[in-house]
């Protein structure tokens, strides 16, 4: 492969360039993220590469616990024991890298700057209170409550438009999962 | 002639009406989702995957690969007319079909990318149909050591392949692989890592993690945003290029068609990097290389071509090896254990339907995207106006609905949303996700493989370096694996940390 792509100049850096250059990205909406040398997410890496290496130790004391088994009849504990070590060289290397990279903390680049970090946290609160509340009041109830809030999330929308689709969402899902796909959905206190 | 008489059983079973549906509904909804930005087709696909437990697993299947090429035609739109791509593998169309939508002519953009795609697709799907059956039978001799050795060749390639960190790429599948590890193990029937939870006994779901990972993290990504959605402002005229257009985009149709294909097959490399490889290559052989990225057409028709042809190639693995190529294909891979088909080489010989249906199926769907395609492309540019603050509700509801359909268990919403929350986390820390999907999906494939190969050898490793086919696939993966570490280590303080 690395014949095949290099002579078209064609590294994953060169993918990453052209990203960078015309400001595309994946996101809706667009997410231009500027990544250069000072504003590289090293505090981030070091952090994340704390946690995997604490993970994979974890998972090596685990699949130690259940039975690693022997040469010849490798038990089930044997695989995810490899699978922690594994993960406990990667991290290891990473974290190393990490450290190599010089990095000044003050120009650290904030993943939240600039960003409403309060939303997704709600959205996730929504959830959350989505799942606790369905077996208590039923699915049309809480589903409709549900949508009427995100759709009043982010940007406030008109109330005759945001009743008007969560009703019919809510209808629609319960024809098509409830009615149509036998879904069991949670009743309820209410029966409904 | 035999290829022959098992297409026209396989058109038989596509013009099916239940399987005629399922193939217009899976293009019109890949051709929607590639238009929308912010929901790919590796989400959808996990998404709908629900709705197909009532129906055949080949009609699942048309209706899922639907969605997935389907996907590939719609993403261009978008950037050609207003400079967003609408999934990964458009990115590049943006470079010059922008730029010719700029000029006026986004019409015979839009066309070259369609006419490119169709006959990509199908050229695609011609391969796909002589290649699958021979590297079937060949795989039908392997045992256990060749399909351990294969699935790491895959492994490596898929890393090699990632778009940021190798480290972190490689983390992310070893992260894949041990969420494959919990549940009851399947040679001795002992629980792992279940915490005592009985819903982790059969393991975590293939689609709360994939519509967490892709759906929910997505969506939280997105409401944080400030920025406000564009105004999409087009008017289009003559969708259909002129003979010079032609004249110089079919080189680049058939080049990127190549391209395409023979990348497809590798796993992970797929539509995305097939579409800036056929680019380079366009660019690279170009006489006026100079001009690309002013509006050249080959700059649109190259990539198009390439995308539609990886995404008909990527079924060649599933369908003769049962290894996915990329994580779409790893959920139709999933879709098919759901539907009680064991993948794997005996696949296209016990389940003829199955293989034939879904190769006819292809020829159709890539039809009807051509038809719905050109004359329908206002209408797609008008669905670029739904504003996301309504849209995403329905996105997360879908998810929601589409996991707790599953089991009618709310502890796998509960891991849909965990999943939502450590995918917004990957995605901000620029942890890709790809290979933990395919890690997850291969692992355990992969585990049952290498317990086989050391019960057969009595324990000695020796048995991978015995046997031609695994010694190949160990040496490539090494040399592929040193090469990468070698120009890593010249760059030092490169971009791939």
């Amino acid at each position: 492969m690395a014949v095949l792509l290099n002579p078209l100049c064609l590294s994953r850096k060169s993918c990453q360039e052209i990203l960078l250059e015309k400001s595309l990205s994946l996101h809706w909406p667009p997410l231009v993220q500027k990544r250069t040398g000072e504003n590289r997410v090293v505090l981030y890496d070091r952090i994340s590469g704390f946690i995997w290496l604490f993970l994979g130790l974890i998972i090596c004391v685990m699949s130690y616990r259940i039975d690693l088994g022997e040469a010849g009849s490798p038990g089930p504990g044997f695989i995810p024991f490899l699978t922690g070590c594994l993960l406990i060289l990667l991290s290891f290397i990473f974290l190393v890298k990490s450290f190599l990279l010089s990095t000044d903390s003050r120009r650290e680049k904030n993943l939240w700057k600039g960003l409403r970090w309060d939303k997704p946290l709600l959205v996730v609160i929504a959830l959350f209170a989505y799942i606790l509340l369905l077996p208590v009041f039923g699915y049309l109830v809480v589903t409709l409550l549900f949508m009427v809030f995100l759709g009043k999330l982010i940007q406030p929308q008109k109330w005759t438009m945001i009743i008007i689709i969560s009703i019919l969402s809510v209808a629609a899902s319960y024809l098509i999962f409830g009615l149509w796909l036998n879904c069991q959905f949670p009743k309820g206190v209410l029966k409904f | 002639m035999e290829i022959l008489s098992n297409l026209i059983s396989g058109f038989q079973i596509t013009f099916e009406p239940i399987n005629l549906l399922s193939c217009f509904l899976g293009v019109v909804i890949g051709t929607l989702i590639g238009v929308l930005p912010g929901i790919g087709p590796t989400g959808t696909v996990a998404l709908l995957l629900p709705l197909t437990f009532s129906v055949s697993p080949v009609t699942a299947i048309i209706f899922l690969a639907g969605v997935y090429y389907g996907a590939m035609y719609g993403g261009s739109t978008t950037s050609i007319l207003v400079n967003i791509p609408g999934e990964a593998a458009s990115i590049v169309t943006c470079l010059d079909g922008y730029e010719m939508a700029k000029k006026g002519r986004a019409g015979p953009a839009l066309g070259i990318s369609a006419f490119g795609s169709f006959i990509a697709g199908t050229l695609g799907l011609i391969g796909l149909m002589l290649l699958a059956i021979p590297l079937a039978s060949a795989a039908l001799k392997f045992g256990p050591p060749e399909y351990f050795a294969l699935m790491c060749l895959g492994l490596t390639i898929l890393i090699f392949m990632a778009r940021g960190s190798m480290v972190k790429s490689l983390i992310m599948a070893t992260f894949g692989l041990g969420l494959s590890h919990i549940g009851i193990d399947t040679i001795t029937g002992q629980p792992r890592f279940t915490f005592g939870v009985p819903e982790l006994a059969d393991g975590v779901g293939l689609i709360p993690l994939a519509m967490g990972l892709f759906g929910i993290s997505e969506v939280l990504l997105n409401v944080e945003q400030k920025v406000k959605q564009q105004v999409v402002e087009t008017h289009i005229k003559g969708l259909l290029p002129n003979a010079k257009d032609w004249k110089d985009a079919t080189p680049a149709i058939l080049r990127g068609s190549l391209v395409g294909f023979l990348l497809g097959i590798l796993p992970g490399a797929g539509a995305f990097i097939s579409s800036f490889v056929s680019y380079g290559l366009e660019k690279k052989i170009s006489k006026n290389p100079e001009l690309f990225g002013t509006g050249v057409i080959q700059g649109v028709a190259g990539p198009e071509s390439a995308n539609n042809a990886a995404s008909s190639s990527a079924f060649i693995p599933l369908f003769s090896l049962g290894i996915p190529s990329n994580s779409v294909i790893a959920i139709l891979l999933g879709a098919l254990i759901i539907h009680g088909i064991r993948p794997g080489p005996s696949v296209i010989q016990h389940h003829p339907e199955l293989f034939w249906g879904t190769v006819a199926s292809m020829y159709v769907g890539n039809l009807l995207l051509l038809i719905l395609n050109l004359p329908l492309i206002g209408i797609w540019v008008r669905i670029l106006k739904i504003p996301y603050p309504i849209l995403f509700p329905l996105i997360l509801l879908f998810c929601i609905i589409g996991t707790f359909s599953l089991n009618n268990s709310l502890v796998d919403v509960f891991f849909l949303i965990l999943f939502g929350i450590i995918g917004y986390f990957f995605r901000k820390l620029e942890y890709e996700i790809a290979p933990l999907i395919l890690a997850f999906v291969l692992g355990p494939m992969l585990e049952t493989a290498l317990r086989q190969s050391l019960i057969l050898s009595d324990g000695s490793f020796t048995i991978f370096f015995k046997r031609p086919i695994s010694v190949t696939c160990f040496i490539l993966a090494i040399a592929l694996f040193s090469t990468f570490v070698l120009s890593s280590v010249r760059k030092k303080k490169g971009i791939i940390l």
